[in-house]
């Protein structure tokens, strides 16, 4: 599987570059990313295609290899709705928080040494629950859940 | 009395004789004219401190008293002295304050209702437009909202700067004066010139061309944590409650006075050069609003004052996003 990193990497500079639409290998650990991701504004359409083009049609006739899951990226004013989006827990050291933690970091301090999210920003995280395996930290919050903190955008 | 005399005396002698009358009557034009027509007691006195003479006014047999009497008198006699007396068409800071009613709410235990009122400028109240222009020096025209006093003005950076040249060093003196009008509008400019006032001056103008709008969390601290870096100076701004004050960098003090910011925590680390202070923060307090400068080819290239995102506040987010920056607006 992939390291999130890929995708971060990848809607980063597809913000950066005025792309209208990105696509991505389609994973599960992508297709959970980018729904919090459009859930809380920063996409306006996920639809699952092919390396050539979005179609649904078209995806379940499609090999793996050639399956993506395309992204419409927004923008307001001239400027990109997602700003950046960083890995939190990376492979040279994974950060794993208590629920306790997570409240810590969404009401402004610090947690494992990661900052306090600011205004507008949101955290991915990753917990073993298999219902709600991909949460927002304030869905975490809800559901007093901890996990890996994966990445945080704004 | 002695204002008979002075008449009649000759004028060497109208020197000794004014030593003697009190001050107030000394101020009173002794021309002669006016002595002879108003008599023994004449008192010439401002048109404010006279009332008219209604009461006990001595009227002749068979006439009717008249409304207003040739011989005026004091209404106080310490108030002689003032000059003119405050002007009640304009609402004053101290006397005409907000008033702060508190309204009992209805609910129990509930916290009882506060009712602020401002005064409102009274609608026949004159505009003061400030039209004396300075000769020589062309300074901008402000609008009658801004009098030139009601404007934070600090001059934050003021050195001597030398050009080499082939044939010498050439003087002059840099500013950096930033201008705001505490309640949400600030701006800096920069000015060189012979002496330190030139270049004030003209920094001053350039600041008041350079002014933009800061948007606010309750019109007293920024939104949210910010980090800027410009060159080697990076700046770590923190919002912070109702009452904190400003624990700031003094070059930030000035700005954030200037700009109308009450509460805040910064650290500048790196390079502490003043310059760049003022330039950074103010790349934060008005990023948020001007349009990314990426240099279209059209309006020229983008300047390195505009590249940051700078700040924003909840409802530019919200807006952009198209959802409410509350807890469960992703999942519910």
């Amino acid at each position: 599987m992939p390291l999130p990193h890929d995708l971060c990497s990848h809607v980063q500079n597809g913000f950066r570059a005025r792309l209208r639409r990105i696509a991505v290998p389609h994973t599960t650990q992508n297709l959970a990313i980018l729904s919090i991701l459009l859930r809380e504004g920063f996409l306006s359409t996920i639809t699952r295609g092919t390396s050539v083009a979005p179609s649904p049609a078209d995806w379940h006739t499609a090999t793996e290899a050639q399956r993506r899951i395309w992204a419409d990226l927004k923008y307001r004013d001239d400027r990109p709705v997602l700003s950046s989006m960083e890995l939190v827990s990376k492979p040279s050291k994974k950060i794993f928080m208590e629920p306790g933690e997570i409240q810590a970091i969404c009401s402004g301090r610090r947690a494992k040494f990661v900052a306090p999210l600011g205004m507008g920003e949101i955290a991915v995280i990753r917990t073993r629950q298999k219902e709600h395996e991909w949460v927002e930290a304030r869905e975490a919050l809800r559901l007093q859940l901890g996990g890996e903190v994966v990445c945080r955008v704004r | 009395m002695q204002l008979t005399r002075l008449s009649s005396s000759p004028k060497i002698k109208r020197s000794a004789s004014l030593a003697r009358i009190p001050k107030v009557m000394q101020r009173i034009s002794t021309s002669s004219s006016i002595l002879r027509s108003t008599g023994v007691r004449a008192r010439i006195t401002p048109a404010a401190l006279t009332l008219p003479n209604t009461r006990g006014a001595r009227t002749r047999p068979g006439t009717l008293p008249a409304t207003t009497s040739s011989r005026p008198h004091f209404i106080h006699p310490k108030l002689s002295k003032v000059d003119k007396f405050p002007d009640l068409l304009a609402v004053d800071p101290l006397l005409d304050a907000p008033t702060t009613e508190t309204i009992p709410s209805f609910r129990k235990r509930q916290p009882p209702g506060r009712l602020t009122i401002h005064p409102s400028p009274l609608p026949f109240a004159k505009h003061k437009v400030d039209t004396s222009a300075t000769e020589g020096t062309a300074s901008v025209k402000l609008p009658p909202a801004f009098n030139n006093n009601s404007l934070h003005r600090f001059p934050l950076v003021v050195k001597r700067v030398v050009q080499q040249t082939g044939k010498g060093k050439i003087p002059s003196m840099y500013a950096l004066v930033v201008v705001g009008n505490g309640r949400g509008l600030v701006g800096y400019g920069q000015g060189k010139g012979d002496g330190a006032m030139k270049a004030v001056d003209k920094a001053y103008n350039d600041a008041l061309k350079r002014m933009d709008t800061v948007d606010l969390f309750e019109n007293r601290t920024i939104w949210t944590n910010i980090d800027i870096k410009l060159g080697a100076t990076r700046i770590v701004m923190r919002p912070r409650p109702v009452g904190f004050g400003l624990a700031v960098n003094p070059y930030l003090h000035q700005v954030c006075k200037a700009a109308g910011i009450k509460d805040l925590s910064a650290k500048v680390y790196g390079s502490r050069n003043g310059m760049q202070i003022i330039k950074a923060a103010m790349m934060v307090f008005h990023g948020g609003s001007a349009p990314q400068g990426l240099g279209d080819g059209v309006g020229g290239k983008g300047s390195r004052e505009e590249a940051k995102e700078g700040m924003r506040s909840r409802d530019v987010i919200e807006r952009e996003r198209g959802r409410k920056l509350i807890e469960g607006s992703g999942w519910l």
